[in-house]
């Protein structure tokens, strides 16, 4: 599969027809491959949806494009996020772009299934590690990524970057 | 809240068929938040830290979390489903001891034909106007003119005042 958008309009506009087709179940998400060793480390906690388990269902992913030279993204793979942490290998030293998105599925017919996206630009160093913290309840949602010192040490959040900041330093 | 949403969809309908003017710009939804149109909704309060402080949070918090998307999955009658969508674009611009930021909401549903002539990011639904009152306190005033969004103005007062640094999920 091949997404490719130029610019955040056109970024926004490709993301909605991804989650559209989520929604519509046609969609064409496919499993993030890693290429790379891992070196992002990915815990999401409190996945509740608010309400009873019987009424709806809940579920997190997290969504990763390439970002080429000219800004233009294209669409690489999905991570379905669960309770146990997941390790992926995010290409180092070039624009990444992520995008979280969070799906309460009601088990009733009626009008289901909506969904809420985060994104942010996402440019890992070689020979660093990264923890990515992903956590919803009751109505909001937290996520913060992290990075760890070469040799371990303290770590430190990473500044969420929106995707108008591609190719700005 | 699945029939919330229908409710303010059909809320929505009702505002751009002409029962209000949706606002254009930031000055327009104060202008209607004061005259208490459909929607209306006006916090007011007082930070005890400086204005830096308050402000830098706030605009981190804002562009990080509202600048999303959303899509809900609706009938459309006879067994058959839709999808909505909508994109919300923060912005924030500051002079001197004074930060406005805005956020403006777009139908992005396919084939959608939103009446009103709105701008090309939408229109305009909070504003957030943060002000130095002196050197350690920061008025906050927190605008919105849109049913729902009760969650972006409740965050908002916590990230100011500092109790919480979660995001409002748009879609509740």
């Amino acid at each position: 599969m091949s997404r490719q958008f130029v610019g955040t309009r056109a970024g926004a506009i490709g993301l909605l027809a991804l989650l559209a087709g989520l929604l519509s179940g046609c969609s064409d998400l496919k499993t993030y491959e890693s290429k790379e060793p891992p070196n992002l480390h990915i815990v999401a906690k409190k996945l509740k949806s608010g309400n009873l388990d019987i009424i709806s269902s809940f579920s997190a992913q997290i969504h990763v494009g390439s970002i080429d030279s000219h800004c233009q993204t294209s669409y690489v793979g999905t991570v379905e996020l669960s309770d146990k942490p997941v390790d992926i290998g995010v290409p180092v030293g070039r624009q990444n772009y992520l995008v979280v998105e969070f799906t309460n599925n009601s088990h009733w017919a009626a009008y289901n299934a909506t969904s809420a996206t985060y994104k942010t630009l996402f440019t890992p160093r070689a020979g660093y590690r990264y923890d990515m913290e992903v956590a919803y309840q009751d109505g909001g949602y937290d996520i913060a990524i992290y990075e760890h010192g070469r040799q371990g040490g303290a770590r430190h959040e990473v500044d969420h970057r929106p995707f108008s900041a591609c190719g700005k330093s | 809240m699945k029939f919330t949403h229908l409710f303010l969809v059909s809320a929505a309908i009702a505002v751009l068929s002409g029962c209000g003017t949706p606002p254009k710009s930031p000055d327009e939804l104060r202008t209607l938040v004061k005259a208490d149109g459909m929607g209306a909704s006006h916090d007011e309060f007082v930070v005890n830290k400086p204005f830096r402080q308050v402000s830098d949070i706030m605009k981190k918090k804002w562009m990080s979390c509202l600048d999303t998307t959303t899509s809900i999955r609706v009938p459309r009658g006879n067994g058959l489903y839709g999808v909505d969508s909508y994109a919300f674009k923060p912005t924030s611009s500051i002079k001197g001891q004074h930060m406005e930021l805005a956020l403006q909401q777009k139908n992005t549903t396919a084939n959608n034909i939103t009446v009103g002539d709105p701008p090309p990011d939408g229109f305009f639904i909070m504003v957030a106007d943060i002000t130095a009152m002196n050197s350690n306190s920061t008025k906050v005033s927190l605008q919105k003119l849109s049913l729902g969004f009760d969650g972006v103005m409740k965050r908002s007062r916590q990230w100011a005042e500092g109790t919480s640094t979660a995001c409002p999920d748009l879609t509740q």
